[in-house]
């Protein structure tokens, strides 16, 4: 998903030597995907700059006990950076996201279809603003394990190497995550019914 | 035919991973369940989608390692100079351990010529005397003991008033 165009493993071994310039190239590959995963797990741009910063300064002291063997390098410093995540978030709450933040998510839908008309445009805004405000709510370690299976389009025996868990664990927290959002929508829906507002295609059809 | 309807959870995982549970049968003539997992596979996509959005949206910093590597050089610099320190005081405590023992001997050594080593049976004190001569400023005492009389003392009864009558 990146460090595209340079060889990895090269990098690696030359910063195991303690060489800077390749740390830095290793950095410049893994940096934006190591913020963008931080912040989708702890919704505060500053915590994620630094756990980004912690987990790479673990890693890079650390690289002696990477394996290549065993998987990609951002495989191993994914469960440093999810690991360095929850003890970041452990005991503090989280902030809300910016409303400047929730209008780009809604402008720049990743997958969605361009609407064409203003008012399925508008819905589907809508639509996303309620899922990402939903996302908010939901418990941790089930936004976790959402964050991992659907934003890094982990397998299931992925999710679970991460926080240590077995497979089904995982399979439950994922569910869980589902089955949370499920409700708070269903909540947002009865609150909106009276605006006579059709979020969920699934309901209509 | 499978009457039971299943939890909203097994619904959810069923959503995303088929093999977990067949509910063909089920699901063929049940339009809530169906409709349940729809809402979860509908959700699935949303929350992908929302998910990436929210990544793409997010202000990511200009990637600078200058930071990394400060703090790298700097826990290298603290490693090194624990390290030195460590060494230093290795150091210091095997010399001290060199060192000691021939100093202390040599105090040993000086102490032990004007000490006197007492043993053996107490004997009794057969005389004692003061000598102060005209030279010394400090009276002496002589204190000699004959070892081969060992006297035990008898018993003395205290001396008693006299009578009033005599």
């Amino acid at each position: 998903m990146m460090a595209e165009g340079f060889d990895v493993s090269a990098a690696i071994a030359r910063a195991r030597e303690g060489h800077e310039a390749a740390q830095r190239r290793i950095y410049d590959a893994f940096h934006a995907a190591a913020y963008r995963l931080a912040y989708l797990l702890l919704s505060d741009e500053m915590d994620a700059e630094e756990v980004v910063q912690d987990a790479f300064v673990y890693a890079f002291r650390n690289l002696d006990q990477y394996d290549p063997d065993r998987g990609a390098f951002w495989t191993w410093l994914r469960v440093i950076l999810v690991s360095r995540c929850r003890n970041k978030r452990r005991g503090k709450r989280l902030p809300r996201v910016s409303l400047q933040i929730l209008n780009l998510a809604g402008a720049a839908p990743a997958k969605a279809k361009p609407a064409t008309d203003p008012g399925l445009a508008l819905d589907r805004f809508e639509t996303r603003r309620e899922v990402h405000e939903a996302l908010q709510e939901v418990s941790a370690g089930a936004r976790d394990a959402l964050v991992l299976r659907y934003y890094e389009g982990l397998a299931y025996a992925e999710v679970a190497g991460i926080p240590g868990c077995s497979e089904d664990a995982a399979r439950s927290r994922v569910a869980h995550g589902k089955s949370q959002l499920r409700q708070l929508l269903a909540a947002r829906d009865d609150a909106s019914a009276a605006q006579g507002r059709v979020v969920r295609p699934a309901e209509a059809g | 035919m499978n009457g039971k309807h299943p939890g909203e959870l097994q619904l959810a995982r069923l959503s995303d991973e088929a093999a977990v549970w067949n509910a063909a049968d089920h699901l063929g003539w049940c339009a809530r369940c169906r409709r349940i997992l729809a809402d979860f596979q509908w959700l699935e996509g949303e929350v992908t989608a929302s998910l990436e959005a929210e990544a793409t949206a997010a202000p990511v910093p200009r990637a600078d390692c200058g930071a990394v590597s400060s703090r790298l050089g700097r826990s290298a610099g603290h490693l090194s100079r624990n390290r030195l320190a460590f060494a230093a005081t290795a150091a210091l405590l095997v010399c001290v351990m060199i060192a000691a023992p021939s100093l202390l001997g040599r105090r040993v050594r000086a102490g032990s010529l004007g000490t006197v080593s007492a043993s053996g049976v107490p004997t009794p004190v057969v005389a004692a005397s003061t000598d102060s001569r005209a030279g010394d400023r400090v009276p002496r005492i002589r204190v000699s003991a004959d070892p081969g009389a060992m006297v035990t003392l008898s018993f003395v009864p205290p001396p008693t008033p006299p009578d009033a009558d005599a």
